[in-house]
């Protein structure tokens, strides 16, 4: 990951609820799709990305299922749940705005 | 739900720890895998692969813990780790662990205790309603040199307040007055006011039973009625609900019960006003005054006192100017000597808690120091510790643990101490106020209800708290300062680090000098106590007075001085009574009545006023008031009348001249051109006696004259009379005599205030020995502290300086040579704290010169004396310490460490 693709702070939350919100996914493919979909650019670190996880299950807004992976293996798969749903609405909202703002400033200057 | 779901899933987290951290392992361990597969698929070798997947995660073991605080368990976790660690090393550490805990609990106790009493005096709320609205309202008169507050207003001036004013809600005149009260077959002496209808609305406060006063009670002839207190309700009629329509006899006539007042209502109190009746305690009962009209329009003034509700949107600024306009208006209807009365409105609160404020914060201050004291203390002993935990931190610290997860547990170890010492304090609190409250000086408002409430202890849980992070944070702090490196390249040794001396050694010296002021204060006190108790009162302790007032069948000045006369005779007659006489005011009581003076031959001032009492001729005797010159008053005072003063009048006015012979007048009619009105007799001065301090003991005695009790057919104040009586009996016998002799005259008449005049000085000056114990008592304690602090960083540092005081005694130094090293040590702490300290207490004892008496603030024999006495006292905990580092084996030593 390189120093200008660093996440902003708290970013990762958001994606990661986003992500999920299409399907449930374990932890790698999570990564992997955060990866491909910003066309490369955004590499999330493991040990930045467990911790979140963990933490977004602990605020209820993702729920953990052990699941069976694609190479058939025993793997942790993260759900959205309703409240999650909800939170990623105003995170959404919240986002755009900010990037609107910030937009903003840098064409008017 | 949400709040519930995460407590439930954290409570899960903690029990299933194990499962869920292998779980955790699981799944970490497939993200790998799963990377080294597709790393795989890309064409790499299955070693790189795996390489490139686990560089690509970067730290695992990091990894894991963030999960596992992101589980939002790890504090729970750690906070019950630190606990059982905590308890276990306190536990092992049983004689530092008693000791701070002791020190901060005697520190938490005496805080406690004494916010306790400033809680109930000075933050409780007053049971009247919005009380910061009650004002007094007095008409001083600044032509006569009286304190304002005497001077409550006239019955005409109330009236025309009342009906001319707009500031007040409702206002209030009553006056005190002490009754006679039939109980069974005896009869006992109770306060009462006599109160208008408004006394209790204005107040706020409804009677329990019954009602209060209405126009039907106001009116002359239907005021046979009376309110009675809880207190008389529950000890007369056993708190009887069918008590109202009873009666009660006061001075022999007969009062319906028509209401009965809430508990804890005993308005006026002693402390509410400041020169109210000094007989009266806690009022009992509440007559209708019941003001005939020629009484309502009277201007003379009376003890009337008024209290009065602002309105809301009113200030007493306001009411004062209001009130000044007002009285302009009234004064020229005053008639009689003096013109000129103003209007003064006081805040009820600022009346009563006035006088008694500086106190609360002189003890609050005191006792603050001892708290700090104590922390200082518990941090010596924690930092001492601290540093025999170098070696365990610093292993911790190397196997991983963060600083601030190391503070974080030394911290929870200072709170530990902090809640036990909390409890402990709690205990103490208990028995230092139970203390405080036997030495209730009985002029402090509302002290009596001083408890452990619940504000109480709020505030002990606070201030726990905050003194177990004042004395734990800096302990905490340096002790987990850890240079690992440092530590390391010591081998993990048991380390000496330099910099915490200077923090231990600054904190001792803090202590020393916090402790020199409070023992400088205390010394003061002491000093002003002692001044106080030797001062010359004018007359003996061991007289036994009482006072007696007779009912109204005593109509006329005949029958007064038949009955008193007959009474003192009887008196006389008593084995063993030496002396006996009757004075209208004792000294200590705090009332006196004041004459216009006009002295002949002496450059008189208009409006001039002396104090007078009137006394029968034995009354000098009995109190053992010495003649110092001429001859006292004859029983049979038919001729010209004669007076007595006292020696400060004899100064002030005679000054230069015969005072036994000049002439004085008292009834003396003196207008500006001094003409002397032919119809008012002089009196000749017989003899002067010696000052008596009658106001009370700390005040000089002002000029004064003695006249002779029935004279000129005057009635006596309330028909009342107080009895002196000097004998060689114990005072029980003479009471018991007199009060048999008295009964033997009229059973209906009652004795009160039954006391020596040894008990009226031990009452006068109760405050100053409740100020002066609690000084003494507070210096003592932290003066023990700050010499356990002392003794214990002596101690400690012999301790860490074996090794070092080993190689010197190898080296040839001696055991004197060592103790001279210890002493040094703890000598140049006490010099430096000394200093401070008589710093400290040069600019902090100037705040106490109000509380002082004859001893300057900044007194040289306590300067001297403290330094001496406290440089002993440490002395001695500095010895202990040398003699065991002089005992030191030099083999053994070598060996520590």
């Amino acid at each position: 990951m390189t120093k200008s693709a660093e996440l902003l702070h708290g970013t990762l939350d958001l994606l990661i609820l986003k992500v999920l919100c299409l399907e449930p996914m374990h932890g790698w493919a999570v990564a992997q799709r955060i990866h491909q979909l910003s066309k490369e650019v955004l590499r999330v670190n493991q040990s930045a990305l467990y911790p979140a996880l963990h933490r977004l299950e602990h605020q209820a807004w993702i729920a953990a299922e052990w699941g069976e992976s694609e190479n058939n293996r025993r793997a942790k798969y993260y759900s959205l749940t309703k409240a999650g749903r909800a939170r990623l609405e105003a995170e959404e909202q919240s986002w755009d705005r900010l990037s609107t703002a910030v937009k903003g400033v840098l064409k008017a200057v | 739900m949400r709040l519930f779901q995460s407590l439930l899933r954290r409570r899960r987290s903690l029990l299933e720890k194990d499962t869920s951290n292998i779980e955790l392992n699981e799944e970490l361990q497939f993200h790998l895998e799963r990377q080294t597969e597709e790393n795989i698929a890309s064409g790499m070798s299955p070693e790189q692969a795996r390489a490139a997947a686990k560089a690509s995660f970067g730290n695992i073991a990091q990894a894991t813990e963030e999960c596992y605080e992101a589980r939002g368990v790890a504090w729970i976790d750690d906070l019950a780790q630190d606990i059982r660690y905590g308890l276990r090393t306190l536990l092992k550490h049983r004689s530092f662990t008693f000791v701070t805990v002791l020190t901060l609990a005697l520190g938490i106790g005496a805080c406690t205790a004494i916010f306790s009493l400033v809680n109930a005096v000075l933050i409780r709320s007053l049971p009247y309603g919005d009380s910061g609205r009650l004002v007094y309202l007095f008409t001083p008169n600044p032509h006569i040199d009286l304190p304002a507050e005497v001077f409550g207003p006239s019955n005409a001036d109330f009236f025309d307040l009342k009906s001319q004013s707009r500031s007040f809600d409702a206002m209030t005149l009553f006056d005190q007055k002490t009754y006679n009260l039939a109980v069974d077959d005896r009869v006992e002496r109770i306060g009462a006011a006599k109160v208008d209808a408004d006394f209790f609305s204005t107040l706020q406060v409804a009677p329990q039973l019954g009602h209060g006063f209405g126009a039907k009670e106001e009116q002359p002839g239907g005021d046979h009625v009376v309110v009675i207190s809880d207190a008389l309700w529950r000890s007369m009629f056993n708190g009887n609900p069918g008590i109202l329509g009873h009666t009660l006899r006061l001075d022999g006539s007969s009062y319906q019960i028509i209401g009965v007042m809430p508990k804890d209502f005993g308005f006026p109190h002693k402390t509410d006003l400041q020169y109210g009746n000094g007989h009266i305690g806690t009022t009992q009962a509440w007559v209708p005054s019941a003001l005939t009209l020629q009484q309502k329009m009277n201007r003379d003034n009376s003890s009337g006192n008024v209290i009065a509700r602002l309105k809301s949107d009113i200030t007493p600024e306001d009411a004062q100017t209001e009130m000044t306009a007002i009285m302009a208006r009234l004064s020229p209807l005053h008639q009689g000597l003096f013109t000129g009365w103003t209007g003064l409105v006081v805040p009820f609160r600022d009346s009563i808690l006035g006088p008694v404020r500086p106190l609360m914060w002189l003890l609050l201050g005191a006792v603050g120091f001892v708290l700090l004291i104590a922390c200082g203390n518990a941090a010596n002993l924690l930092l001492a510790r601290a540093a025999n935990r170098t070696h365990e931190l610093g292993v911790r610290a190397t196997l991983g643990a963060r600083r601030g997860r190391l503070l974080r547990q030394m911290l929870t170890e200072s709170l530990m101490l902090g809640t036990a010492a909390g409890f402990v304090g709690i205990g103490l609190a208990y028995l230092f106020l139970h203390a405080l409250l036997k030495l209730n000086p009985g002029n402090i408002p509302h002290m009596g209800h001083a408890a452990l409430d619940l504000h109480v202890m709020v505030f002990l849980v606070l201030i726990t708290l905050l003194t177990s992070v004042l004395f734990g944070v800096m302990p905490s702090l340096a002790a987990t300062r850890i240079n690992l490196a440092e530590f390391l390249n010591s081998g993990g040794m048991r380390g000496v680090v330099g910099d915490r001396r200077r923090i231990r050694d600054g904190l001792a010296i803090a202590q020393i000098a916090l402790v020199v002021v409070l023992l400088t204060g205390a010394g003061l006190f002491l000093r002003s106590y002692r001044n106080v108790l030797s001062v010359p009162t004018g007359f003996s302790s061991s007289t036994v007075t009482m006072n007696l007032a007779l009912g109204t069948q005593y109509n006329t000045p005949q029958k007064e001085k038949a009955f008193f006369n007959e009474l003192l005779n009887r008196i006389k007659l008593i084995h063993g009574v030496e002396a006996a006489g009757l004075v209208n005011y004792l000294p200590l009581t705090n009332s006196e009545s004041l004459t216009t003076l006009w002295v002949e031959g002496y450059p008189n001032k208009k409006n001039q006023l002396v104090e007078g009492r009137r006394v029968t001729p034995d009354y000098l005797s009995a109190m053992q008031t010495p003649l110092l010159e001429g001859q006292a008053f004859h029983d049979e005072a038919g001729g010209p009348p004669e007076v007595l003063v006292n020696q400060a009048f004899a100064k002030t006015y005679l000054a230069g001249r015969e005072a036994v012979g000049s002439h004085l007048s008292t009834t003396h009619n003196n207008d500006s051109t001094g003409s002397i009105n032919t119809n008012s007799p002089w009196s000749t001065v017989i003899g002067v006696v010696e000052d008596v301090r009658n106001e009370s003991l700390e005040t000089a005695a002002v000029p004064q004259i003695y006249v002779p009790f029935f004279s000129a057919g005057q009635m006596s104040a309330d028909r009342s009379a107080y009895i002196a009586v000097r004998s060689s009996l114990p005072s029980g016998a003479v009471v018991s005599e007199v009060r048999t002799t008295v009964r033997s005259l009229d059973p209906n008449l009652a004795i009160s205030d039954i006391r020596t005049m040894g008990d009226s000085v031990t009452a006068a000056i109760a405050s100053r020995r409740f100020q002066t114990i609690l000084l003494v008592l507070f210096s003592a304690i932290a003066l023990f502290l700050s010499l356990v602090g002392v003794y214990g960083l002596l101690a400690y540092s012999v301790r860490q300086r074996t090794g070092e005081i080993g190689l010197r005694m190898a080296l040839g130094s001696s055991k004197s040579g060592v103790v001279r090293l210890v002493l040094r040590q703890g000598l140049g702490l006490l010099g430096i704290g000394l200093l401070l300290g008589l710093a400290g207490a040069f600019a902090f004892t100037r705040l106490l010169a109000g509380f002082l008496y004859d001893v300057a603030a900044l007194d040289p024999v306590t300067f001297a004396l403290v330094p001496v006495l406290f440089f002993i006292a440490t002395l001695a905990a500095c010895l202990v310490p040398s003699w065991r580092a002089a005992a030191v084996d030099p083999m053994t030593a070598l060996r520590h460490d």
